[in-house]
């Protein structure tokens, strides 16, 4: 939808600047930016940004030290993505009871500051009772207190709110680059055990999908997609069966394993062939 | 080795099971690891060891790596008795059985090729032949596997012409044999020379160079029949005779106008046409791979080199341009890859240029390496050389990566012909 806004704008910005008046063109032009600035506002608001494409370097990706998932940042990542696991559903309550006392916490504050607020206004109605205006001046400021405590009571939610937001981030990448570290080991050892046909050309792909179970092993190998040359699709398929199992994914944290490699999709794309 | 790997890490929006693809842009290519196991024959010795022909035949193609019969564990014959683990131990890739059997006279070759990685069956041939035919049993399986397994077809059940020099030049021989030098029969013998013989492509002709007449004349000869047609008498130069790829014309030089020009001669007709024109050394034709143009050697810039001519507009090309020697070429089935006599630091070597970038390799590092003939996959090349002072034939793969030497003949060697399918 962005994509297509953007397009008739350029497709009419060029007609609008080679016309002699410029007056209904920079009309055109101002409505459809503003269109544009609105879909991309709506655009971003309602697609949440799912899709990661990570090109890392080799070196980057050997370079990374595995970290395994700390039950917290699991909590955090909890509220967008379902994963079974029991430790996070704990951690999820936990969390949740922390929210539901501190939100007590500061129900107990507001309910003191008004107290004191009604007190106060108690107290100045018996000191000035003829002084209405007085009064009424007292009222005023009760209500710009209470706003004020509101006020600060709703920007300590939207600062934790943001907090927990951050550590969610924070965990998906960190996850990511430990899912890296891992693809780059994969990759580099089917690697070593392709061995492609003389008739392997240099812009046949090949897709495979594998199954694994958490030692690493491989336990199926099925083409998904066909290069058209059956000895460069079974050289692939070999090369898997050759390596037989991934033994460095045996240590990989079970969440990782369930997120990202229980089921994957190996693509072969041969770049270093002569022809 | 230098290992870079492209990686992408793609996830698919919105579903719990993430979806990762690994892209994989490097590989090693290595031979592949066969095993011919001694083919099942229940008669009594045989002429010719099939398993050990068709052994021989994947590791001359450079492609793969058979296992010695003394490394086998066991000696199977049939599917069930075939343990997948043991031959994987081994490094197995593929597995060749066979069974030779005698029936109605014939000798029957039924042959199986087991994926050991991928634990099954991927091919089932039956071939039979008589007792002559038992080497061609061999080379038709070994063209079966190597297709199946390399994605190219076979040139195993080929064939080449030579010519053989003997008692220091006092005989010389038309040969032919089997592409692996075996079965060599004698097409003709003659006190005077013989010279660049080459292929119809139908395969059931030579044309070649005789100097039987007193002067260099071009003959037609019959494979089958031995029958004989004189196809040239002119004063001066007749030589290197080649087959137009439909088979209706021959490319070759003629000096009767005073030097080497390329003409082509229509067969049916018998009509000659000048192809080319100048007072250079135009010499060494061969066909375009679609037959409308001719490549030739001409030291028309003073050094020889290569040059292309467009048969109906005339129009020439030239195509190399590295060194100061490029000779005899041939095109590859391809059309992608040159062939030809290279001289490099002042040596001839057989080298391959690309036709579209114009990169030349070294393909032999031999001394006086000459006569370049492609097999008809385009995956191999014979050429004749000298080796201990002999003219021997040897061949390379066109990326260089095997080479080996054939069968030494009696004399000297030279002047191969690889022939096309037939």
């Amino acid at each position: 939808m962005t994509v297509s806004a953007v397009s008739a704008r350029s497709s009419i910005s060029p007609s609008a600047s080679a016309g002699g008046s410029y007056g209904w063109p920079i009309a055109i032009s101002l409505a459809l930016h503003a269109c544009v600035l609105a879909a991309v506002a709506w655009g971003w608001e309602s697609a949440p940004v799912d899709t990661h494409k990570v090109t890392p370097r080799y070196v980057e990706a050997k370079l990374v030290t595995m970290k395994p998932k700390s039950s917290k940042p699991a909590a955090a990542k909890k509220k967008v993505r379902t994963i079974d696991l029991a430790a996070k559903k704990r951690e999820q309550q936990r969390q949740k009871d922390q929210r539901i006392k501190k939100q007590r916490k500061q129900q107990q504050a507001k309910d003191a500051a008004a107290r004191k607020a009604k007190k106060l206004a108690q107290e100045q109605a018996i000191a000035a009772e003829e002084r209405l205006a007085a009064e009424r001046l007292a009222q005023k400021k009760l209500a710009e207190q209470q706003r004020e405590v509101d006020n600060k009571r709703q920007r300590q939610e939207a600062f934790a709110d943001a907090l927990a937001a951050e550590d969610e981030l924070l965990l998906a990448e960190q996850d990511e680059v430990a899912a890296q570290s891992y693809v780059a080991n994969i990759a580099q050892a089917i690697g070593r055990n392709w061995s492609r046909p003389p008739s392997a050309r240099r812009g046949m792909t090949c897709e495979l999908q594998l199954q694994l179970i958490p030692t690493g092993e491989v336990v199926s190998v099925s083409v998904s997609k066909g290069s058209g040359n059956g000895a460069f699709d079974r050289s692939a398929e070999q090369a898997v069966k050759k390596l037989g199992r991934f033994e460095f994914l045996a240590d990989m944290p079970p969440a990782l394993f369930e997120r990202y490699f229980r089921q994957f999709t190996l693509l072969f794309d041969p770049q270093d062939l002569r022809l | 080795m230098r290992v870079v790997f492209i990686l992408v890490l793609l996830l698919t929006a919105g579903v719990t099971r993430a979806e990762l693809t690994i892209e994989i842009t490097q590989g090693v290519d290595n031979p592949t690891a066969i095993a011919v196991v001694p083919f099942g024959w229940q008669g009594g010795a045989l002429a010719e060891d099939l398993a050990a022909i068709i052994s021989q035949d994947l590791r001359r193609s450079g492609q793969f790596s058979p296992l010695a019969n003394k490394d086998m564990l066991a000696f199977p014959h049939q599917q069930a008795d075939v343990y997948y683990r043991d031959w994987r131990i081994l490094g197995t890739e593929f597995l060749l059985l066979g069974n030779l059997e005698f029936v109605d006279e014939r000798y029957q070759l039924t042959f199986e090729l087991y994926d050991v990685l991928l634990q099954k069956k991927v091919l089932r041939q039956t071939v039979d032949g008589d007792e002559a035919q038992l080497r061609d049993l061999a080379h038709f399986a070994s063209d079966k596997v190597y297709e199946l397994i390399t994605g190219i077809r076979g040139a195993f059940s080929t064939q080449m012409l030579y010519i053989e020099a003997l008692g220091g030049n006092k005989l010389y021989r038309l040969m032919l044999a089997d592409a692996d030098g075996a079965r060599e029969k004698m097409l003709l013998e003659s006190k005077q020379p013989l010279m660049s013989p080459s292929w119809s492509p139908d395969g059931t002709s030579v044309a070649y160079v005789s100097f039987e007449t007193g002067r260099p004349a071009i003959f037609r000869q019959e494979i089958a029949t031995a029958e004989r047609q004189q196809l040239t008498n002119f004063r001066g130069l007749n030589g290197a005779p080649v087959w137009s790829p439909d088979g209706t014309q021959l490319a070759l030089v003629l000096s009767k106008d005073g030097n080497p020009e390329i003409y082509t001669l229509d067969l049916a007709s018998g009509v000659f046409k000048r192809v080319t024109k100048h007072f250079a050394i135009d010499t060494e034709p061969s066909w375009t791979i679609d037959g409308k143009g001719i490549v030739f050697t001409s030291d028309r810039g003073g050094k020889p080199q290569i040059y292309q001519v467009t048969l109906a507009s005339g129009r020439v090309e030239r195509l190399t341009f590295e060194g100061d020697y490029n000779a005899r070429a041939r095109i590859s089935p391809d059309g992608k890859s040159l062939v030809m006599v290279h001289r490099y630091n002042g040596v001839f070597h057989i080298a391959a240029q690309d036709m579209a970038s114009g990169d030349i390799r070294v393909l032999t590092e031999t001394h006086l390496d000459e006569s370049p003939s492609i097999a008809p996959n385009g995956a191999m090349l014979m050429y004749a050389t000298k080796y201990q002072g002999k003219g021997i034939l040897a061949a390379v793969s066109l990326d260089a990566g095997v080479k080996f030497r054939l069968p030494s003949k009696s004399g000297d060697v030279r002047e191969p012909s690889w022939s096309p399918y037939y």
